[in-house]
């Protein structure tokens, strides 16, 4: 069994202990997981894509076309991150809230519409499911458990060879004692708000 | 479907005290006749320096300048080698380079790598513009301790040293602190540097801004916003902020409070009072 995904996001959203609680729950299930962590230069800011790889996996990057899932905390990163590596039929679970590149904003570049980028997935023959994990995280008690909810969002799907009791367990041993209140209720909110796309989609018809 | 992918350039934090350094150093650079070589070295501060992947020049023309000018993150000439700044500052000043030389470094850099150039600098009668750019902590390698922190490796508290006071014992015969959150302070004490004869160090000093929100656990959004003076002249967007946004649509600034950290740099800088914190209460300011 091999599972690849990826998680992408801007500097600062939390994307890498991100995919280190999915690879550490991945680990206490009995899988093996490799992380592959790009950020160089990146930085705060800067586009950040963490790759996870659970099963029989030996190197740390997912190879092109090969991503079941891209979890996109930021929906340009997940669009950045799906061009090269969403495989065919992959799926990607986006936020909606766009952080404006400072490209965009002096003017340089132009940032795509949601619909443009729903559009892109669909084109690279991929399905995308884009909610606004930002207000679900503010309403959680932080903007800051965005992640959380994203990985809440995964659980919804019956993608993940991870159960929902380990993954739960996994994230709230390793956020501070006082903000696990919060990123429990995110990830909650998060499974919640995927498992209403999941269920009107082709995917979810007749599972779960 | 690669031209949908914008561009997403690295950038400094939002409210981070080098994008009113930078800002300040700007004014005041290009303001003196030639052409300015600013030296940077590694640390945060470098990031004054990698442009913007949307924005590409040949180093050397019109464009180039002009760019500089205008575009945030253009401010460094050099950068990378530790230490380098103010040794290739000098460099340049010897062999008799008609504009301004500046050398850039942070506090950490200041400690690890610049004190013999410094010192080379001055028994050497350099005409360097040395800014220091002290947010009390090594930040870009993952927040260590600097020796302006105050605690040492294992979290104990220890003495702090002071930048100004080591380049006073050095022989700079000119120094200045300055609040690096205080745009026209800065600004004014770059003029005053950039015209003296030798050695001239301003340390813009504030803490990283990072390090204050964590400290100070801050929860919520922050207060700045843009108000109806906003004209859209997009200054404000020079600055290179990533919590100063655009509205294509409206043709008006932004600020994405969950980023902003309030830490006035832009209110400061806006040529209409657009941008501040309205008082408390009062939503009718908000864009």
């Amino acid at each position: 069994m091999k599972f690849n995904m990826i998680v992408a996001g801007v500097g600062g959203q939390g994307t890498i202990i991100a995919s280190h609680m999915l690879a550490d729950a991945a680990i206490r299930s009995g899988l093996r997981a490799r992380v592959g962590e790009t950020f160089g230069a990146a930085m705060r800011g800067g586009a950040v894509a963490s790759h996870v790889r659970l099963g029989d996996v030996v190197a740390p990057l997912v190879p092109t076309a090969s991503a079941s899932l891209v979890l996109a905390v930021e929906p340009l990163e997940g669009l950045r991150v799906a061009v090269p590596y969403l495989a065919p039929g992959g799926l990607v679970i986006s936020n909606t809230r766009p952080l404006y590149p400072v490209d965009v904003n002096t003017g340089a570049a132009t940032y795509p519409s949601l619909a443009q980028i729903q559009d892109a997935v669909r084109r690279l023959e991929g399905i995308p499911y884009f909610f606004d994990a930002t207000a679900l995280a503010l309403e959680a008690g932080d903007a800051r458990t965005t992640n959380v909810v994203m990985l809440g969002a995964l659980l919804a799907t019956d993608l993940l060879p991870v159960t929902a009791e380990v993954l739960r367990e996994t994230i709230l041993s390793r956020v501070p004692p006082k903000t696990r209140e919060a990123n429990a209720r995110a990830l909650a909110l998060g499974e919640e708000a995927m498992r209403r796309l999941w269920r009107g989609s082709s995917h979810g018809r007749g599972s779960r | 479907m690669g031209q949908l992918v914008a561009p997403r350039s690295s950038t400094l934090c939002a409210g981070c005290p080098h994008l009113g350094t930078y800002w300040a150093l700007k004014q005041a650079v290009y303001r003196q006749p030639g052409t300015p070589i600013i030296n940077g070295d590694i640390g945060c501060y470098e990031q004054g320096g990698y442009g913007l992947f949307s924005r590409q020049v040949e180093p050397s023309d019109a464009p180039s300048q002009r760019l500089k000018v205008t575009s945030p993150y253009e401010m460094l000439d050099t950068i990378y080698v530790m230490g380098s700044g103010v040794g290739m500052a000098q460099g340049q000043s010897h062999v008799g380079h008609e504009g301004p030389v500046v050398a850039v470094a942070g506090d950490s850099t200041f400690f690890h790598a610049t004190l013999p150039a410094v010192v080379n600098a001055v028994t050497n009668h350099a005409r360097v513009t040395f800014v220091v750019m002290d947010n009390s902590w090594t930040c870009m390698t993952g927040h260590q301790v600097s020796p302006t922190t105050g605690t040492d490796t294992v979290g104990q508290p220890t003495t702090t040293l002071d930048i100004a006071g080591v380049c006073h014992a050095l022989g700079v015969p000119f120094v200045r602190v300055t609040d690096a959150y205080d745009v026209k302070g800065t600004t004014a004490a770059f003029k005053e540097a950039l015209t003296q004869p030798g050695v001239a160090v301003v340390v813009a000093k504030r803490e990283c801004a990072l390090q204050v929100q964590r400290r100070e656990r801050r929860r919520g959004e922050a207060k700045s916003t843009v108000n109806e003076n906003c004209n859209g002249c997009r200054v404000c967007l020079q600055i290179g902020c990533p919590a100063i946004t655009w509205d294509a649509e409206r043709k008006r600034a932004g600020v994405d409070r969950l980023l902003c950290v309030d830490c006035t740099i832009c209110h400061q800088i806006c040529p209409r009072s657009a941008m501040g914190i309205p008082p408390a209460g009062d939503t009718s300011l908000c864009l």
